[in-house]
């Protein structure tokens, strides 16, 4: 059984339903348990509206969403218990922050949750130490750590709820090259070694060719591509023809096969590239 | 030649607490008019105070800091600078205050006391420059990331500044909105002679600058070409700075296969390496 299954969602976001205020249409993906899923698309091509329907901050206008096998918006009740299994990290989320110590901002969605103090406090220091936020940090004022910080931060108040679903909006926007490494590389530990599920919306090709599984990419409202990385990339005018653009080591391979050169397309990262050139040179070494 | 931008000994803190934030330390450089660059350096590292100092928006608490003569020290100078800096925010939401594309370029145009019989006209130049002009009537709401950008730099360019600052303008858009507003300050520089200085966390776009300034901690570590600021991996380490992909994959290659170092900036240079290693 899929963890997320939508069928047929659409959302009209003014209330009357015309094709212009349609902001997703007829959306159906299903995602699996520990699944890594990348979603692009161009601004205002309704990433943003997909992801907010996941834990049930807009109700879809026609059509179901599925979590855990649960419609979610069957029932009332459901509407707790899936936002506890689904964190939502907002873009530029550190604009939430509120509390008077990066501790305490840490502990609110935990807190809410009904957990019992003790639980609190291991789960605020199990997330500061997945987000690398030492503990002199944890006792200032979210208003005086560094930006990188802040992001940090914030992400920790929806990891220590343990949700089984993170979906992150842009996590890494605005930051400088080591804040967004940091990001990514947490992200990704959630993913591997607490064995989670992870829905990440990027502008960068390079971050989800390194790390995704499969990407999924909306267009004007629409799904128009779930596949896997290799088979995304491959189609290099469908994605520019959609404000995309694929990794610049791609592109600079593809450019090479145009040249006449004997090199394998599905290579989206530098460690393959890398690798890849490395052999053919001692290939003709050997020649 | 009169330089455009001088910074002597610039400085900038803050009180808090009865105690002085140092934020900017004694900064020395100077910019002509026509130059590009690019400020690159960690969050919090001092750029976009920089900016602000630029723009009059923040004083110098130390040092000078002289704008097209100008020197920027009180209120009483701020507006004489600011006419000839402008300045294109990260959120253009932040930045357009009208609900259609012309209305947000006449309010700059109207605040100037433009006579109104000038201001169509230069809303039409402006727009055509960003190439907005044919959606001058839509409703900005409506339209893309890189479209609301393109509006932020027109009301930007309708005061006619000497030099735009981008303060990480391209943080929120997509790749193509990306490029339409990389292409925006290549444009100015190239054909109006406009001063560009990108803030930028993108290496890719780092490039595209004659010189690049390294901040660290209210620091300028280092000014030179891109291409030596690339090539510097002690630098860059200090500075926490990445480079863009295919340096960093030309980087790796020559080190796992002993070659020569060489550092390529941009896909071209990095194809033309290849070929000539793979097939000489």
């Amino acid at each position: 059984m899929p963890i997320i299954e939508l069928k047929d969602v659409t959302y009209v976001y003014d209330g009357t339903d015309n094709l212009k205020s349609r902001a997703i249409k007829n959306v159906s993906i299903s995602v699996e348990k520990g699944e890594y899923i990348g979603i692009i698309g161009h601004t205002g091509s309704g990433k943003s509206t997909l992801i907010q329907h996941l834990n049930c901050i807009l109700k879809p206008t026609y059509g179901k969403v599925y979590i855990d096998g649960v419609d979610i918006w069957e029932d009332k009740k459901n509407l707790a218990k899936t936002r506890k299994k689904v964190g939502l990290v907002f873009q530029y989320p550190e604009y939430q922050l509120f509390e008077e110590t990066v501790e305490k901002d840490i502990a609110f969605g935990p807190k809410n949750l009904g957990l019992s103090t003790q639980e609190i406090e291991k789960r605020v220091m199990k997330a500061a130490q997945m987000v690398e936020i030492d503990q002199d940090l944890l006792l200032k004022s979210p208003f005086e750590i560094s930006g990188g910080e802040k992001r940090r931060a914030a992400i920790a108040g929806i990891l220590a709820m343990e949700p089984e679903i993170l979906v992150l909006d842009e996590p890494a926007a605005g930051l400088d090259p080591l804040g967004k490494e940091k990001i990514l590389k947490i992200i990704d530990n959630f993913h591997k070694y607490e064995k989670r599920t992870v829905i990440h919306v990027t502008h960068s090709m390079e971050d989800i060719a390194k790390y995704a599984d499969k990407i999924l990419i909306m267009n004007d409202g629409e799904v128009v591509s779930y596949d896997s990385v290799d088979n995304t990339f491959k189609d290099v005018d469908m994605l520019q023809n959609m404000g995309l653009d694929i990794p610049q080591i791609t592109k600079v391979l593809f450019k090479l096969r145009q040249k006449g050169f004997n090199i394998p397309s599905n290579i989206y990262t530098v460690e393959d590239a890398v690798n890849v050139v490395k052999n053919i040179l001692i290939e003709k070494e050997k020649r | 030649m009169q330089s455009l931008i001088d910074a002597n000994g610039l400085c900038f803190s803050y009180a808090k607490e009865g105690a002085n934030i140092d934020i900017l330390h004694n900064l020395n450089f100077s910019l002509n008019q026509g130059d590009f660059v690019a400020i690159v350096g960690h969050n919090g590292s001092g750029k976009s105070t920089l900016a602000k100092l630029l723009n009059a928006l923040f004083i110098p608490t130390a040092g000078t800091l002289v704008v097209d003569g100008v020197c920027v020290q009180d209120g009483q100078t701020a507006f004489e600078v600011r006419k000839n800096i402008g300045m294109v925010f990260q959120n253009p939401d932040n930045q357009i205050v009208a609900t259609l594309v012309d209305e947000d370029v006449a309010f700059v145009l109207e605040n100037l006391c433009v006579p109104s019989e000038d201001i169509a006209p230069i809303i039409d130049e402006t727009l055509k420059m960003v190439g907005m002009y044919e959606l001058k009537k839509s409703a900005v709401s409506k339209l893309s990331g890189g479209q609301k950008q393109r509006v932020a730099i027109a009301g930007i360019l309708a005061m006619k500044p000497k030099c735009i600052i981008f303060d990480e303008s391209t943080s929120m858009l997509d790749p193509i909105g990306r490029k339409e507003v990389l292409n925006i300050m290549k444009k100015l520089n190239c054909e109006h002679k406009t001063t560009v200085i990108n803030i930028t966390h993108y290496m890719e776009e780092v490039v595209f600058a004659d010189r690049v300034i390294v901040m660290k901690d209210g620091n300028i570590l280092k000014e030179d070409m891109p291409r030596n600021i690339f090539a510097d991996r002690e630098l860059l380490a200090k500075a926490n700075l990445s480079v863009p992909q295919v340096t960093e994959f030309f980087n790796l290659l020559c080190d796992r296969c002993n070659l020569d170092s060489k550092t390529v900036l941009d896909i071209d240079e990095c194809v033309s390496a290849l070929s000539d290693l793979l097939g000489g």
